[in-house]
């Protein structure tokens, strides 16, 4: 049999590894709150069954097709770097607010929990900005 | 952008999922170039081109799309 999407069958082996894992643990471990099993069940089989689709698709050459086609549809594409230009955007905003809030509640409660909150935002804040600053410097020297 | 992919599609007798399949992308990109929502690559309007046996300019409206942009920056 030939490999015709050799990262495929690599996500297809680990899926499956971690599902019969926590199909296992979940036999051994019999004892546990049974809604909570069910729930465990359930999802060990969901990444059972992802597993073995990927292992499968793996060996055959027109679903390796059309994995390949999908990943590389330039829609497809654009709608990911869309969605994580959006995702950043919008936690850059809430980032933002909180460092603002942090600021205000500390120096009117003079709570170090506030300064924390500020300092935390306001450093990932800077640093978002900075590696942003860094790509678009890169990708205006590359494109 | 407007084009005329899905009426030399139909002509042709073509479904989507086949354009699709001579164009190297998934139906949801022909789906979303035929609705005017997604604007091709160059290369991806040459395939596409080339499967319906059109010249780009036809297929695509370029004339009438050019005078939309020119009108629109003329507005500016």
């Amino acid at each position: 049999m030939k490999i015709y999407n050799k990262k495929g069958l690599l996500w297809g082996i680990v899926w499956t590894a971690v599902g019969a894992f926590c199909l296992y643990r979940d036999a051994a471990d019999a004892s546990g709150f049974l809604p909570q099993q069910i729930k465990s069940v359930v999802l060990s089989l969901i990444m059972l069954a992802i597993g073995v689709t990927g292992f499968v698709r793996a060996f055959s050459k027109r679903a390796s097709m059309e994995d390949r086609v999908e990943e590389r549809d330039e829609r497809s594409r654009l709608i990911r770097l869309k969605t994580a230009s959006q995702t950043l955007r919008v936690l850059m905003w809430v980032q933002a607010a909180a460092t603002v809030l942090g600021l205000l509640a500390y120096v009117f409660t003079e709570n170090l929990v506030w300064g924390c909150l500020f300092l935390f935002s306001g450093l990932t804040i800077t640093l978002e900005a900075a590696v942003s600053i860094a790509a678009a410097v890169y990708y205006e020297k590359r494109s | 952008m407007k084009n005329r992919v899905k009426e030399f599609r139909a002509a042709l007798g073509l479904t989507q999922q086949q354009l699709a399949g001579l164009a190297h992308v998934t139906a949801r990109t022909i789906i979303s170039i035929e609705k005017g929502q997604y604007s091709p690559s160059l290369l991806l309007a040459y395939r596409i081109a080339l499967a319906l046996g059109t010249p780009m300019e036809t297929l695509y409206c370029l004339e009438e799309n050019k005078q939309q942009e020119d009108q629109q920056y003329e507005d500016l």
